[in-house]
């Protein structure tokens, strides 16, 4: 076997340590979070019409198995990256208004909680150039991964998914400069300014230069102000007022485009069902 | 004080070296010549100005090996390598993923707004059609990896 699992074992377990949260000496938790999930999700009536995690992880599953089949009529025998768990089946909008869960909130502050999953890009850092253009293409060969993607998107009825991605950042726009959202975020402000932060609006407080995002590294301070910060957006109707007014907007769109969100659908179970249909029969 | 963007801090240490050693050329300035548009290597993250991967447009290029919670301040490459002074933020229309982990770009700073997810392998020349959209990205978050 080209790649030994074994050494890949080792190496991920190497890799731990700088997978963990390091807090910073005052606080006392050290527990680490390899095994978070959450079941805040903030539903949004444009879920349905885009790729749920479960969703992704199905296609890019047969994705693999497909890439991988590819690979061997090569000659190449290479483990591909992303056998990871089974993820919810819903989508995920908890960070779409800032933080919002207290539970993560309270294990990673501003961070977000998916940078603890899986190791660090190493796998990538390996692959031979034989292999890295077989995989991903070369000049005059489009490689094993566009070789996947085309054949799940085989015959799949066209769908304006660059239509939807324009309405998803409109109503989330439009509904976060309404009357009532503008009026939540003072309150917010007063309701944070009470418990001891001076800030003037959320994205002041996830961008305080204190934290820094980028790095595995979170500090108390930064989880105090973070629970903080979803307290008061709870307390002020921040977080309940803008979801309420995008989810509405969202439905006054899906209402007025029924056509456009069914050839959404017809496009997202045509590519689920060849997915399907890969995972079955190179199983 | 929140610590300087990598990108900020090399581009300091460029600028510093080059002032005060006179004739001073980066060693990998000097040795980068005609990039070709499109091109990615792994374990890169490879973000493009343009769509189609900057075919037929300007070359401006950025490769990343990790979490970003903010485009602002990071500057395009060009076609030799070297930083200009266009920012990144809400600039990029295609990318590539070959960094063996699933990458999302966020539309807002500090991994907030709308997103899209691109798993490993996943190259995309047109982000108008996904949910992030066209000159939207401003962070983009490296999870799952290999």
């Amino acid at each position: 076997m080209h790649r030994n699992r074994l050494t890949l074992l080792s190496l991920a377990v190497l890799v731990l340590p700088s997978c963990t949260v390091r807090h910073s000496p005052e606080h006392t938790s050290s527990r680490p979070p390899s095994a978070w999930t959450s079941s805040f999700r903030l539903p949004l009536p444009f879920d349905a019409y885009k790729w749920n995690p479960r969703e992704t992880w199905l296609r890019e599953r047969a994705r693999h198995l497909l890439a991988e089949h590819c690979l061997q009529a090569r000659g190449i025998d290479l483990d591909l990256p992303g056998a990871t768990p089974e993820p919810p089946d819903s989508y995920d909008n908890s960070r779409r208004y800032g933080v919002g869960d207290i539970r993560a909130a309270s294990r990673f502050g501003y961070h977000p909680p998916e940078m603890w999953s899986g190791g660090q890009p190493q796998w990538a850092e390996r692959l031979s150039a034989e292999e890295e253009a077989a995989l991903y293409g070369a000049e005059s060969d489009p490689g094993c991964y566009h070789q996947a993607d085309s054949a799940l998107s085989l015959g799949t009825p066209a769908a304006d998914t660059s239509w939807l991605a324009t309405q998803s950042s409109r109503t989330l726009l439009r509904s976060s400069a309404t009357a009532e959202v503008n009026q939540a975020r003072s309150s917010w402000s007063t309701c944070m300014k009470q418990a001891g932060y001076a800030y003037t609006h959320p994205d002041k407080a996830i961008g305080d230069p204190q934290w820094d995002l980028d790095s595995r590294t979170v500090t108390a301070r930064e989880i105090e102000t973070a629970r903080a910060d979803v307290r008061c957006k709870r307390s002020s109707g921040l977080l309940r007022l803008w979801h309420t007014t995008e989810s509405a907007a969202q439905r006054r769109v899906i209402a007025r485009h029924r056509a456009v969100f069914e050839s959404l659908t017809a496009n997202k179970q045509a590519q689920l069902k060849n997915a399907a249909r890969a995972l079955e029969v190179r199983r | 004080m929140k610590p300087l963007k990598k990108t900020a801090l090399a581009t300091a240490a460029l600028l510093a070296a080059t002032v005060l050693v006179p004739g001073f050329i980066p060693a990998a300035q000097a040795e980068a010549s005609d990039i070709r548009a499109g091109s990615c290597n792994a374990p890169n993250f490879c973000l493009f100005e343009n769509a189609n991967f900057n075919q037929g447009g300007v070359n401006h290029w950025r490769d990343i090996t990790h979490e970003d919670d903010d485009f602002m301040g990071n500057h395009w490459r060009d076609n030799n390598g070297y930083l200009t002074n266009v920012d990144m933020n809400d600039e990029t229309s295609s990318v590539k993923n070959r960094t063996g982990c699933s990458v999302r770009l966020y539309e807002h700073a500090n991994y907030q707004g709308d997103f899209t997810g691109f798993d490993n392998g996943a190259g995309d020349g047109s982000l108008s059609d996904n949910r992030i959209g066209n000159d939207r990205a401003s962070s983009a978050l490296f999870f799952n990896c290999a």
